[in-house]
């Protein structure tokens, strides 16, 4: 996995195999940064099937024209012909705000290279390990952003049961993952920016 | 390590960052925090990459694979076909023709189409053949980047002032929700905001046609004629235009001739793009006004006009209210 892992990082190599016709790098590319560049689409969009198709669109048109195009790095191309895309599609500054507003309260990037993916699934194996009520509560608030009184009524539980899973579920998670997060020396966050 | 976790109150933190702290409480969080001031921001970037890692698996990236696939297939069925072509090809000029047009097919697979939104400012577009388009706030314009039909069509949504480059094999069309707009070479103003009963189309130069889409109605207009689509009544009635304010929204020069204080107050509304409210005490009715505004600010026109009726103008929330100036 960790010879995988740094053959998909050597952008250059896979530009090359790619510009080459290599298809299963395409595809090898394409999986990895598929999901992310989808949930960029989204914010732009507001709506998941747009986004995938607009994605879509875009790797196609990178295969077609992949001997004509001069790409120094691959994930900056996909997110800024992404990007273009979305706000061709979807001109709308009010859309753009709303996503803007919504964006303010934490740290997202775009998640693109491979040990970042790594990552990820290491933080749904944590989110997994919480305990089932505990999970539902995680999810409902983070997830579908329900506030902690809407929480409550849908489980019919009190607000402070809430608080306090929501609690324990941060210290759970900020435990196990922070020794994780170090260990991720080549975090590279390409940052949205507008 | 141990002392962080003994100290931090994570009940708080996580409220926190779900916004839901009361004032109390974010004081109280604050002193917990002193000997810890980068927890905050570590644990509001941990719960935003929790809730990106738990969307990132609801994507199906093997079903999105499968389908960007099958549109590979096709393009290559396309290049055996055109190397067949090539071969039979003499002249090497016509290689670089087909190749020319292979290249243009594939990368333009699908009909492209252009869409320009605006929203809250105004834009200008210059279409393929050279047209100029000026977009109002809230309007979508979508043509087809090649213009390669028997026409040349266009669909609005909103308000567009059209500079169309004469063409006459091939006329320029304006689809709207209700109206179809045929020119050969004009300039003409379309107000078709989908809100709205009424779509209106006025023109500066040329002669332009409209016509219902869903009557046998059509007219045609001359410079300084407008007509006015009616959805109710489904029905095009013919104007003549008094000012040239309908584009004033483009110039932001205003002309007020003898005009009635109500309409003056709707015009303003159109050019600026806000909501006016008369207060009922305000009595305008018989008011009329003779004035023109030259690239002014809203201000200095409510200003002017308040001042010439002894009034005054107040801002409430979204709303311009205009009351009566004696206190």
């Amino acid at each position: 996995m960790a010879s995988t892992n740094t053959f998909l990082e050597n952008e250059d190599l896979l530009l090359k195999k790619i510009k080459a016709g290599d298809e299963r790098v395409f595809e090898m590319v394409f999986k990895n940064y598929y999901p992310h560049l989808v949930l960029l689409a989204q914010k732009y969009l507001l709506d998941r099937d747009l986004a995938e198709s607009v994605v879509q669109e875009v790797f196609v048109k990178l295969w077609e024209k992949r001997a004509a195009m001069e790409i120094r790095s691959l994930r900056g191309f996909l997110v800024v012909a992404v990007r273009n895309k979305c706000t061709n599609e979807l001109k709308h500054r009010q859309v753009v705000r709303e996503y803007e507003k919504e964006s303010g309260e934490a740290n997202e990037g775009v998640w693109l290279t491979f040990s970042e993916n790594v990552y990820l699934q290491q933080i749904n194996k944590v989110i997994d390990e919480l305990p089932d009520q505990r999970r539902k509560v995680f999810r409902m608030s983070r997830v579908d952003g329900l506030k902690y009184r809407e929480i409550a009524e849908k489980l019919n539980i009190s607000p402070k049961t809430v608080e306090v899973h929501m609690g324990k579920a941060l210290k759970y998670l900020r435990e196990q993952l922070k020794p994780l997060k170090k260990q991720l020396l080549a975090t590279v966050l390409v940052l949205i920016m507008l | 390590m141990k002392r962080e976790n003994e100290n931090i109150s994570w009940n708080l933190l996580a409220k926190d960052v779900a916004g839901e702290l009361t004032p109390q409480e974010r004081d109280d969080l604050q002193k917990a925090l002193e000997d810890n001031p980068d927890v905050e921001k570590q644990v509001r970037e941990m719960w935003g990459e929790a809730r990106y890692a738990q969307e990132v698996v609801t994507i199906d990236a093997d079903a999105a694979w499968a389908k960007v696939r099958s549109q590979f297939t096709q393009e290559q069925t396309q290049k055996r076909v055109l190397s067949k072509a090539s071969f039979v090809a003499i002249a090497a000029m016509l290689v670089v023709i087909l190749a020319t047009t292979f290249f243009l097919r594939s990368y333009l697979n699908q009909p492209s189409i252009i869409q320009v939104y605006t929203a809250e400012t105004m834009k200008s577009v210059t279409l393929p053949d050279g047209t100029t388009v000026d977009l109002n706030r809230g309007s979508t314009l979508s043509y087809d980047a090649k213009f390669d039909g028997d026409t040349r069509l266009v669909s609005l949504v909103g308000e567009a002032f059209f500079d169309v480059t004469r063409h006459e094999e091939k006329p320029f069309v304006i689809e709207t929700e209700a109206l179809e707009v045929k020119v050969l070479g004009t300039s003409f103003n379309v107000r078709a905001y989908s809100d709205t009963d009424n779509s209106e189309v006025t023109v500066s130069t040329g002669v332009v046609s409209v016509g219902a889409k869903t009557s046998l109605d059509e007219v045609t207009l001359i410079a300084g004629d407008a007509v006015v689509y009616n959805k109710a009544g489904n029905s095009l009635e013919k104007l003549m235009v008094s000012s040239d304010n309908y584009m004033a929204w483009k110039t932001k020069e205003i002309e007020f001739n003898n005009t009635n204080l109500v309409e003056v107050f709707e015009t303003i509304e159109e050019v600026y793009h806000i909501s006016i409210v008369i207060d009922d005490e305000v009595d305008v009715k018989e008011d009329v006004l003779n004035a023109a505004f030259s690239h002014h600010s809203l201000n200095h026109v409510l200003e002017s006009v308040c001042a010439t009726f002894n009034l005054k103008y107040q801002q409430v929330g979204n709303d311009y209210v205009i009351l009566n100036r004696f206190e």
